[in-house]
């Protein structure tokens, strides 16, 4: 029996837990799930101002959408006599049910956040420069895909909250000019929000976009490593740890591992602290002709909701549109090869300051429409 | 040498020319098939609820009054002259209004309307809209939203 489970020990972890570095490169190699790393990395991106671990949360954050995401498909029936009423049952009769619930809508929340500062650091470090073009577009590409994500979602709960939002929203693709009706057409599948768009956001929300964004990080892990790991000081032929003189590197286990390990146990840990907290909103079940007032966007929607305010196809289509073709062009466009893996450095001056306005901008009218604006979207001084 | 038939100088290679059919009916029938699952994709059903919405007999509708219809998401505007019914979905982004004294607003975005529908402020492009108001075989009003007229398009019942 005790040779039984050896030999089913050693059929599955076959180099024993590492002893040296030698054994311990054997084990990332060897390893599935460890062969994501580089067996040896360089000492400057284990640094935790080299990257704040953002692209790491926003892995876990995933890998804790995909688990509480199945398990409410278990329960959630995605048709308009049902939905609503599952949110219910989630709420008062599933054992464990609030909690994954709040889970899952805290941690699309802190999703869109995360992200979003991930983009913001690999930007003002210059981490988009040559030869990690590509894998900036990719970034890009998910930024998007979290988006996307978040908003099909948002129609799930079918409320009044989630109802009206997605109108809005399909209304705003339909002020593309030309193909806009069919957009929403495509969309919907009807007139109006109504059954077939509750189903074709489900599959979108749990099938298509997933899959998407699974294949898109898969290939965004893999240039990291193709790339040549992070950018970090190292990069930057002035500083004194530079490259030029040789990269010195130290093994993946435990060095990566472990601080991998502490970040994960750590995010984990505040999301069930914020999902035991917490408990997500659930407004009255969707009524299709009644209007809340104001009828609000989720937040990190209200900056494209106030600028839809001015106008929709501007504020709704142009503009986003814009912000997102241009992201993608930024490391075609801006080539120099200075300073690389600083923050914000003198020789950069000027293109992280324009991002850090685009930034600043989105935030201010992020902050008006979610504090500022009232009934029938009036200016008020008050948070309400 | 000099009388190879299958290499004359200056002719294009048989080899290239397959090649070259090959990528575009392989191309056709890539873009025949993007275009087929796109079509599919485009319900030509409506499953939601009708849009034509019965509205009852006209004679609940008083001369001089305007009557908001919560199902069918449209005013019954009725004055000397007949009846219309009025769209209370916002031409901005699809909101439904609700009055405001005279007027309408807008929810969402803050669109204001007059009386007549006119957009007085915000971002709504386009004054909301006037349905056709038809009776059915039982005489009561029908709306079909689906169908826009003119403003000035009453129904005149005696």
């Amino acid at each position: 029996m005790r040779a039984f489970l050896q030999r089913l020990w050693t059929s599955l972890w076959r180099i024993g837990w590492p002893k040296d570095d030698r054994e311990a490169t054997r084990a990332m190699v060897a390893s599935i799930a460890l062969h994501v790393h580089s067996p040896k990395v360089r000492p400057g991106s284990l640094r935790f101002r080299a990257t704040w671990a953002l692209g790491l949360v926003s892995l876990v954050l995933a890998a804790l959408l995909t688990a509480t995401g199945v398990y409410l498909m278990f329960y959630y029936i995605p048709h308009p006599d049902a939905a609503w009423r599952t949110m219910k049952d989630l709420a008062f009769v599933v054992p464990f049910g609030p909690v994954t619930r709040n889970l899952h809508r805290w941690a699309a929340h802190a999703m869109v956040v995360i992200v979003t500062l991930h983009m913001a650091r690999v930007f003002l470090s210059g981490g988009y420069k040559a030869p990690r073009e590509a894998n900036w577009v990719a970034g890009v590409g998910l930024w998007v895909l979290t988006m996307a994500l978040s908003f099909t979602g948002y129609l799930l709960p079918w409320d009044q909250l989630a109802y009206w939002a997605v109108t809005v929203g399909a209304n705003m693709a339909g002020a593309v000019p030309g193909i806009g009706g069919f957009i929403k057409s495509l969309l919907l599948g009807d007139h109006s929000v109504g059954e077939p768009a509750l189903l074709r956001f489900y599959v979108l929300h749990c099938v298509l976009l997933p899959l998407l964004m699974a294949l898109i990080v898969g290939f965004h892990l893999f240039r990291v490593r193709k790339d040549g790991g992070l950018v970090t000081t190292e990069h930057d032929p002035t500083s004194d740890r530079s490259l030029v003189q040789g990269p010195r590197l130290v093994p993946a286990w435990p060095h990566l591992v472990y601080r991998e390990l502490i970040v994960t146990i750590l995010a984990t840990a505040v999301m069930m602290a914020l999902a035991l907290a917490f408990d997500a909103p659930l407004e009255p079940q969707a009524d299709p002709t009644r209007t809340p007032n104001p009828a609000k966007a989720p937040w990190y929607f209200l900056g494209i909701q106030e600028l839809a305010h001015w106008s929709a196809f501007w504020g709704g289509v142009a503009l986003p549109g814009a912000v997102v073709i241009g992201l993608s062009l930024v490391p075609y466009l801006d080539r120099g090869q200075v300073a690389l893996g600083r923050y914000m450095p003198r020789e950069r001056r000027l293109a992280c300051w324009l991002f850090l306005l685009l930034m600043t901008f989105f935030a201010v009218t992020t902050i008006i429409g979610t504090y500022f604006r009232g009934p029938a979207w009036k200016l008020m001084w008050y948070p309400g | 040498m000099a009388d190879d038939p299958v290499q004359q100088p200056g002719a294009v290679p048989r080899r290239n020319v397959l090649f070259a059919l090959g990528c575009g009916a392989l191309g056709l029938s890539t873009v025949a098939g993007a275009a087929a699952s796109v079509r599919f994709a485009i319900n030509p059903v409506s499953w939601g609820p009708s849009l034509r919405k019965t509205l009852g007999p006209p004679a609940q509708y008083g001369v001089g009054t305007r009557t908001w219809i919560d199902g069918a998401g449209v005013f019954v505007v009725r004055d000397a002259v007949g009846l219309r019914a009025l769209s209370g979905r916002c031409t901005h982004l699809g909101c439904t209004v609700r009055e405001d004294g005279d007027g309408f607003v807008c929810p969402c975005h803050g669109s204001t309307y007059d009386a007549e529908g006119r957009v007085t402020a915000g971002p709504a492009p386009e004054p909301l809209a006037y349905v056709r108001l038809t009776r059915d075989g039982r005489g009561r009003l029908v709306a079909d939203l689906g169908r826009e007229v003119a403003a000035d398009e009453r129904l005149k019942v005696v």
